[in-house]
């Protein structure tokens, strides 16, 4: 009987790894329509955002919090509230910065690393990075959710990043998980939740004061 | 009578002189405090958002100290988004580069940086505290020189005998609050290099 039982806990465990576990995704272009449709109906997002920052050799964690806002087609604010206050927001062509009490504002258009971040936060969110020749793309999905590997070719890029991970919800296509790994094995992951599509977004949570 | 209203003259005399001025000679009854450097080994982790402006970039971000258990201190900068600038390791008193984006990845910035980390975390090298303490005031701090083998440096501590100052030839360090024994707010500020630093605290366990 008891033999039985731990044969049984064996095979739950197995069939709860085998959920988890990721295959290649075999029709790219199934997948790629379905980011692609998901893209074209969302307008507006707004969530909250857990961000956790693995120092790997340090063997910690730090841990933030914060609120994000998208508006077709690439305005957005990226707000840190916890336990320290930083914006991002790109509106109108411009990149503001407010760290503390300053306030910093630069042309996107003007300062080629602002573009490439604009174009990678806007992919990121809306879910087209995929299109992005900067990248060498893999996909992975289990029973939940799709994994996009993103791996730059970008020297410049692949000074800073190894590699991207995107986490998608098989159900509805959003992206929940961010993970970006760093060269010396550090990776942040920014777990997005309390997601709102398609409501009102205020104009002024695209003004910085 | 004579010779002792002259020795009781004199005595007055030699009062009234060293009262008027600033420096103190330390006489057996006066103890120089232990100075400890601005960020005591007294935590593991300490993080603060920290503001750079150099030359005509400017860096937010955090700086995370970590005293690690055999004694050295890991320092890393990175933006808030969660992208390392830089990382190094302080250990027997001296710096390690673990690793460095291009910008910074540069002999005299590195080399700035590190001394302006090295007065934070601890000492300046071989130095030795002057036994007078140059200032003494209204407020109870008080100014010892520390004299190293190439620089020599102005400590200002508090009551508490912490280090709200210090002057070097070529920058100044503030600590303008506490938290306990942690520094709640440091400025650094360079006089002939393009160099600000601005450290808040976030967090320390």
């Amino acid at each position: 009987m008891r033999n039985l039982v731990v044969f049984l806990l064996l095979i739950c465990a197995g069939f709860a790894n085998a959920q988890s576990k990721y295959v290649p995704v075999t029709n790219m272009k199934d997948l790629e329509a379905k980011l692609n449709a998901n893209a074209a109906k969302t307008n507006t997002i707004m969530c909250d955002f857990v961000q956790e920052k693995h120092l790997s050799y340090l063997q910690d964690t730090i841990i933030s919090k914060g609120k994000f806002w998208f508006q077709k087609e690439n305005q957005l604010r990226w707000e840190y509230m916890q336990p320290y206050k930083y914006i991002i927001v790109i509106t109108n062509g411009k990149f503001i910065i407010k760290d503390n009490n300053k306030k910093s504002e630069f042309d996107i258009q003007s300062n080629k690393a602002f573009k490439e971040v604009n174009n990678m936060i806007v992919s990121s969110v809306r879910g087209t990075l995929m299109k992005d020749a900067k990248f060498q793309i893999a996909a992975f999905q289990n029973a939940n959710s799709y994994l996009i590997k993103l791996t730059p070719k970008d020297k410049t890029m692949k000074a800073v990043l190894k590699q991207v991970e995107l986490y998608f919800n098989i159900s509805d296509q959003t992206i929940y998980k961010v993970k970006m790994i760093e060269n010396q094995d550090d990776y942040t992951i920014i777990n997005f939740k309390n997601r709102k599509i398609n409501e009102k977004i205020p104009p002024a949570v695209f003004i910085v004061n | 009578m004579k010779k002792f209203l002259l020795l009781f003259l004199l005595l007055i005399s030699a009062l009234f002189i060293s009262c008027s001025h600033k420096t103190t000679q330390v006489t057996n009854d006066v103890v120089i405090p232990s100075i400890q450097p601005i960020l005591r080994k007294d935590f593991n982790t300490a993080l603060y958002q920290t503001q750079i402006d150099i030359k005509e970039r400017h860096f937010s971000g955090l700086f995370y100290f970590k005293n690690m258990p055999d004694t050295s201190t890991r320092i890393v900068f990175l933006s808030e988004m969660g992208m390392g600038f830089f990382e190094f390791e302080y250990k027997n008193r001296e710096f390690k580069v673990i690793s460095c984006q291009d910008f910074f990845d540069k002999k005299i910035i590195l080399k700035t940086l590190q001394n302006d980390l090295r007065l934070l975390i601890d000492l300046p090298k071989d130095s030795i505290v002057s036994p007078f303490i140059l200032a003494h005031s209204m407020d109870g701090n008080l100014t010892y020189e520390l004299v190293g083998k190439s620089e020599s440096y102005l400590y200002t501590i508090n009551k508490e005998n912490a280090i709200v100052f210090i002057q070097e030839k070529r920058k100044k360090i503030q600590v303008l609050e506490y938290e306990g024994n942690t520094p709640k707010q440091i400025q650094i500020e360079h006089t002939k290099f393009p160099l600000k630093l601005e450290f808040n605290l976030v967090n320390v366990k």
